[in-house]
């Protein structure tokens, strides 16, 4: 077995494309991942691997199935060792069809021009032919030995070929301009085993010269063979696997922070940044100048991490420490030189900052109000100002419904968008404090501290996993904000399609979801709309598909989902409530609920289009007969929990309302074993109508009371399920 | 100490050695090196041409009266093209900073993406900001379109803070405080021009002139541009240019304005591109039109 070492020696990639974390949607978008995927899959297709394909889980080695293969992604090289290729492909037999029997032999049997033809071809004697059977039948052909090729000679091929058909984020021409990649290609290492393998890539050439650290290395190193490749440019300073990287810089991040008395908060995405801005990483500690402490540390932090990539050095409670750690590439810095230069940028960086902040804090909020009729928000909708004034009332309206500071929600939710025409978050670095710094400029100009604190949670949360706003005037901005969003780009139909969601709406829709849910904030969202103005349509769909993606990532099931949309989503946090309670109650009467969805999924059957009949219960049959026997058993487990699951459902309490509507099952099972609900269909014996109107009516009553929980009918039974 | 006039003594040093011709400024007003014609104009066209040159650049909008000590109106760009773009070309470029007197092994350097754009010049390329220990000290681009046309050879451009640099040099966190040469500074060279130009740029320039001046340059660059006089209309169009920085440094420019203005300036940019271009058309077609 060889292993094959494929290192693309570059210009300085971009972090974004060499990382994983920038990737869009759910597949992995970077760039070292796909050329080494797409050259795996190219060789199983020429017979050259049957082992298994990289792992596509961002959290785990790209290589974990595959032992003994590493990943090269560094800033100046990409590339891969593929362990455990075989020194050539196996020789192989084929079946070659030519054309079908009934033309190659004629009616005597005796081949025809056809058959002659295909066989003076192919170079082969028509005696050897025989019947095979082709794609639409049977055909004249033969097999043949394909004999096995040189992996290296498919190598050659396939790389190129790979490499070529690579889909690039942002391509670029250089020297002649006749090539194209995402910067220039300036060497390639190209070995199997120890041999060099002739290919050649963007119109480089592929040797065993590798180079070491721009700086810290040497200008060229040579690679003795495949697996010689990590030690001797790690010898060179370069080390190649990306996870060696980020283990050297976590590492080291967490001795410094230590043995400077504090800690460094996860922050994943600039830690990926760095492991991808570097080929020898390394950490060095440097001093916050004691002036820009007192600086609020939302800002401090920012400053540093956008335009500087420190991490600040955080103490007890979070509180910041003097510190900063950078990552540096490859020097020791012994004369301290480099600590000065972080020093002095930090100094005028913060400088800035501090400049902005003051400034911004001296203007109070209310006059920025005026400023945001110049920033647009969407065309159709008007300018921030526009949106400000929608987002007071709405916020105002939800502060009621919930027994908050209507008058706080109010102001709040007006002044929450001033601080986009603050000098601070017009400057780009510093576009991430919006909502923060509003907050903090309110707080500074003595709002109250709810109120503040509402503009500066109002963007939470901004992902899935972030937090959401701390108290309830915030979940009221933030909500109206929202809902504001999505109505306004849904009417001016921007709705997203497909993989296109320029505004983000889903993550706003989830945030919604996520607050109403979470903090259980009773809304009606169609009745709250159609107050606020209308519902847009497509919205209410969209909403729920959202809610749909919330539970799948609770572990609820697509049926219970389903159940619980069935009628529509009105308030997701009362949908919420029940979906929990569905899920756990169903577990426990597991048996029952699958009986009780069968049979539900009958009575929606026969239901459909009956009008509401009422319920006499003398007209049930006596109990000796069959029939009036299960009629009369429904009737009363219907009577025995109709109170107190009507009194549990108001009350909310949807778990115990469950269990007790559970005890029904085998009255239900029984009524349909024995008696016959249809029992006058043509309507021809007003006795028998009579009697078939009350058993429908009973079906109702039972049916309404399950219903408002949720559309059992669509519980997908487990056994069911599990055979599927 | 390395002042100001020894580090672009050897910046030139260094880039005529590597074959670049030593050009001078351009006597226009302009924002960035990359609008000289030297550069937009030359890296047009299929012919290979090399060379670098001091360009002092005016941002109206970076004006801080001379009080701030790291952000001026005007300053200093050490510019370099090479086209077609040489394979070593980074390692040169890391050279050129050994021969300013940088020793690279006790620095941190990084390329960090930053792809350029130029939407008044119809101009975007691919490439890095060079950091030096935390600071910014060259914009390094790879050339991919100008004027709205894509180029081919491509050049690649190298752009030096005059100023960042010699900073870094001298360990200094003042830009006034850079020595000039042994007996004057920075500061005594330009800081009354920075004051002076802030008042003009933010307090004391004229917006219904600067408006009327822009429509005026613009006109005329196009009728001069018709008459294939590319040359004196690019010069009308770096003018129209200027006078949008003042007037957006003013305040004077709403949202949706600044899009319209840059609009046109691009327009003009790319005509007079254009011009430059008819000459490396086939000669039969030249012949027939």
């Amino acid at each position: 077995m060889a292993d094959f070492l494929l290192e693309i020696g570059t210009e300085e990639i971009p972090a974004g494309m060499l990382s994983f974390r920038s990737g869009m949607g759910g597949n992995r978008q970077d760039l070292p991942w796909r050329l080494a995927q797409s050259i795996i899959e190219a060789l199983r297709e020429h017979h050259l691997w049957n082992g298994a394909d990289l792992d596509p889980d961002p959290d785990h080695d790209p290589f974990s199935e595959i032992p003994g293969g590493k990943m090269i992604a560094a800033p100046r090289r990409i590339g891969f060792l593929l362990p455990g290729l075989p020194a050539r492909q196996d020789d192989r037999s084929e079946t070659v069809v030519g054309p079908a029997m009934a033309v190659a032999r004629d009616a005597g049997g005796q081949w025809t021009k056809a058959a002659e033809g295909f066989a003076r071809k192919q170079g082969v004697d028509l005696d050897d032919c025989r019947q095979v059977q082709g794609p639409k039948g049977p055909c004249v052909g033969f097999e043949r030995t394909v004999k096995g090729r040189p992996t290296e000679e498919i190598l050659s091929e396939i790389v190129p070929a790979a490499v070529d058909a690579l889909y690039l984020p942002k391509a670029m021409h250089w020297g002649n301009g006749s090539q194209t990649f995402v910067r220039p290609v300036r060497w390639v290492v190209a070995l199997l085993d120890d041999q060099v393998v002739t290919l050649s890539i963007k119109g480089v050439a592929a040797g065993r010269i590798s180079r070491g650290h721009r700086i810290h290395g040497a200008a060229e190193v040579e690679i003795a063979s495949a697996l010689a490749y990590f030690q001797t440019l790690r010898r060179e300073r370069v080390l190649a696997d990306p996870a060696d990287r980020k283990r050297k810089i976590e590492d080291e991040l967490g001795q410094r922070a230590t043995a400077l008395g504090g800690h460094v908060p996860g922050d994943p995405e600039l830690l990926e940044k760095l492991v991808y801005l570097c080929e020898f990483p390394a950490v060095l500690a440097g001093g916050i100048p004691a002036e820009y402490l007192a600086l609020p540390s939302e800002i401090l932090v920012t400053c540093l991490r956008e335009h500087q990539n420190f991490f600040v050095v955080r103490g007890a409670e979070d509180s910041v420490l003097p510190h900063f750690l950078s990552v540096t590439d490859g020097p020791d810095d012994p004369r301290g030189f480099i600590r000065r230069g972080l020093e002095n940028v930090s100094r005028s960086r913060l400088s800035d900052a501090r400049f902005f902040y003051e400034q911004d804090v001296k203007v109070p909020i209310e006059e920025r109000l005026e400023a945001l009729k110049g920033v647009v928000f969407q065309a159709k909708a008007g300018s921030y100002y526009d949106k400000s004034e929608r987002l007071e009332r709405t916020a105002k309206r939800l502060a009621d419904l919930w027994g908050a500071n209507a008058e706080g929600a109010a102001w709040a939710a007006l002044h929450c968008k001033c601080d986009l025409v603050s000098l601070l978050v017009q400057e780009k670095e510093f576009t991430t404090l919006q909502g923060i710094a509003g907050g903090l400029y309110a707080a500074a100009q003595g709002q109250p501290a709810e109120v503040a604190e509402a503009i500066y949670d109002h963007y939470r949360p901004l992902f899935t996993e972030d937090a959401l706003p701390r108290g309830v005037l915030g979940d009221c901005v933030a909500v109206a904000d929202r809902l504001d969003t999505l109505s306004e780009m849904f009417t001016a139909g921007q709705a997203p399609t497909g993989s296109k969601d320029p505004f983000a709406l889903r993550r706003a829709a989830v945030a919604l979801l996520r607050i109403l849910t979470e903090k259980a904030r009773p809304l009606d969202l169609p009745s709250f709309l159609q107050e606020m103005g209308g519902v847009p349509e497509g919205l209410m769909d969209f909403l729920a598909g959202r809610l749909r993606f919330l539970w799948e990532v609770h572990g609820y099931g697509y049926d219970e989902a389903n159940a619980l949309l069935a009628f529509g989503l009105g308030d997701p946090a009362e949908a919420h409530r029940k979906i929990a309670a569905l899920h756990t109650i169903r577990n426990e009467f597991a048996e029952d609920f699958d009986h009780l969805s069968v049979a539900f999924k009958r009575v929606r059957n026969i239901l459909k289009g009956i009008p509401r009949y009422e319920l006499a219960p003398e007209l049930f049959l006596s109990e000796d007969q069959k029939e009036g026997a299960g009629e009369r058993l429904l009737y009363a487990a219907y009577e025995a929990v109709k109170d107190e699951a009507g009194r549990l459902l108001d009350r909310r309490d949807y778990a115990g309302a469950l269990r007790r509507l559970a005890t029904v099952r085998p009255a239900v099972d029984r009524f349909f074993d024995d008696v016959l609900v249809m029992c006058d269909p043509q309507g021809k014996d007003p006795k028998k109508t009579a009697l078939q109107q009350n058993r429908l009516a009973l079906l109702q009553r039972l049916v309404a009371l399950f219903d408002r929980v949720a559309d059992f009918s669509e519980i997908v039974p487990r056994e069911k399920e599990a055979g599927k | 100490m390395v002042s100001m006039q020894e580090l672009i003594e050897r910046m030139k040093h260094f880039w005529a050695g590597e074959g670049c011709l030593i050009a001078e400024p351009y006597d226009l007003e302009k924002g960035a090196g990359t609008m000289n014609p030297e550069t937009f104009l030359r890296v047009l066209g299929p012919q290979p041409y090399a060379s670098a040159y001091v360009e002092p650049c005016r941002r109206p909008r970076d004006g801080r009266y001379g009080e701030n000590p790291q952000r001026v109106e005007k300053h200093h760009q050490f510019q370099v093209i090479m086209k077609p773009s040489p394979d070593d070309i980074q390692e040169r470029y890391l050279r050129s900073l050994e021969s300013f007197g940088i020793v690279l092994g006790e620095h941190d350097l990084k390329f960090e993406e930053d792809n350029w754009e130029a939407p008044t010049l119809g101009a975007w390329g691919v490439g890095w900001q060079v950091m030096l220990d935390g600071t910014e000290i060259t914009q390094f681009t790879y050339f991919q379109q100008a004027g709205g046309f894509e180029l081919k050879p491509i050049t690649v451009e190298i752009t030096y803070g005059i100023e960042r640099l010699c900073m870094f040099l001298n360990d200094i966190g003042n830009v006034y405080e850079i020595p000039w040469n042994e007996h004057f500074s920075y500061g005594d060279m330009r800081r009354e021009a920075e004051r002076q130009f802030s008042v003009y740029d933010f307090e004391e320039a004229r917006t219904d002139l600067t408006a009327a001046w822009f429509d005026q340059y613009e006109a005329e660059s196009r009728r001069l541009v018709e008459k294939e006089l590319y040359l004196p209309a690019y010069d009308f169009c770096l003018k129209a240019s200027h006078a949008f920085n003042i007037l957006d440094a003013r305040g004077a420019i709403s949202v949706a304005a600044r899009a319209d203005y840059i609009k046109r300036v691009r327009r003009l940019a790319c005509a007079c591109a254009a011009a430059y271009m008819k000459q490396f058309e086939p000669a039969q077609e030249v012949a027939r039109g």
